[in-house]
């Protein structure tokens, strides 16, 4: 009988484990990215669309002025910017560069966001602390 | 005696009014037809010329599955698709499965759709799609728009802008 509390406990610590590392999976936030050669509408509308379908896409909003795509993340997404380039270059154009806000830590000179194998040189000043930090920067 | 009567004559009141309520109640509601372009709306009724001279109706397309995409030759993502869809043409239209591509002509070409198709490769029919069809279809708001019918001619799956070809095929497969 003990021993099937002690089993039951391992199970329920082994699923609270999975469900915290779960919700430390890849926090984008925000990306502000520039797609050249965005210069008919009816097509940016459809790129626009078929970025809204990416896995963790909750909003895409598409300037044609601007040639620049803002999406916002959903909470504990599996984004990654190499999927987003993917899906530009599938649309038939080029992405440019991108300011990008998610969450992460500093691996040594390297931003890494949390969850995903995405890491970038960050031209700023990284805290020293340990612990995950949401940041705002540029992506070429 | 007046009591009696005051009794029949409520009796009689109350009869009426459940009467009056009964035919007075609310049928279950009917559900509205789908509009035109949305999800399990008809595929609308359409008799064109082909790029290549030959006609395209859809009296022809009966007990097809059915891919209209909308595309233009401007369009960079419609390029990119279309390929892919002459594949699964290649696979499947021997299981009944038909691509009509249709162009739109709100700007104008510099390139000859026709020409244009056969150097990607596309073999499907083509034409031009007239702004009454389009309408029908619910209106083109983007590039390129797929519409997959079944073959019963309705509308099962919208897709807006660039898809995969594996991501077109499941939503075709399963209707074949």
């Amino acid at each position: 009988m003990r021993k099937d509390w002690a089993n039951a406990l391992r199970v329920a610590g082994l699923v609270v484990l999975l469900s915290s590392a779960h919700s430390l999976r890849a926090e984008y936030l925000r990306v502000e990215l520039r797609v050249y050669g965005l210069d008919c509408e009816l097509c940016a509308r459809g790129v626009s669309e078929s970025v809204q379908r990416m896995p963790g896409v909750k909003s895409v909003d598409i300037s044609l002025k601007t040639g620049l795509l803002e999406i916002v993340l959903a909470p504990g997404n599996n984004f990654k910017m190499s999927d987003l380039r993917k899906r530009i270059r599938e649309n038939g154009f080029r992405p440019m560069e991108a300011t990008v806000t998610a969450r992460g830590e500093f691996s040594g000179p390297k931003f890494q966001v949390s969850g995903s194998n995405e890491s970038y040189d960050v031209a700023k000043s990284h805290p020293k602390d340990d612990g995950p930090i949401e940041l705002t920067f540029d992506v070429r | 005696m007046r009591k009696n009567l005051l009794v029949v004559g409520l009796t009689a009141s109350a009869l009426a009014s459940c009467a009056r309520q009964q035919a007075t109640a609310p049928s279950a509601p009917e559900k509205a037809p789908p509009v035109a372009g949305e999800i399990g709306s008809r595929m609308p009724d359409f008799a064109l010329k082909g790029l290549d001279g030959h006609a395209i109706s859809s009296n022809d397309l009966h007990s097809k599955v059915v891919l209209i995409d909308f595309w233009a030759t401007w369009c960079k993502p419609c390029e990119k698709e279309m390929p892919g869809y002459q594949r699964l043409v290649d696979r499947y239209g021997p299981r009944g499965f038909i691509v009509i591509g249709l162009t739109l002509d709100t700007l104008k070409d510099s390139k000859n759709p026709r020409a244009f198709a056969t150097k990607i490769g596309v073999r499907y029919p083509l034409a031009v799609a007239t702004d009454d069809l389009k309408a029908r279809c619910g209106g083109i708001k983007a590039l390129p728009t797929a519409m997959i019918y079944d073959r019963q001619g309705i509308l099962r799956a919208k897709i807006i802008g660039f898809e995969r070809e594996e991501v077109i095929e499941s939503a075709v497969k399963p209707l074949l």
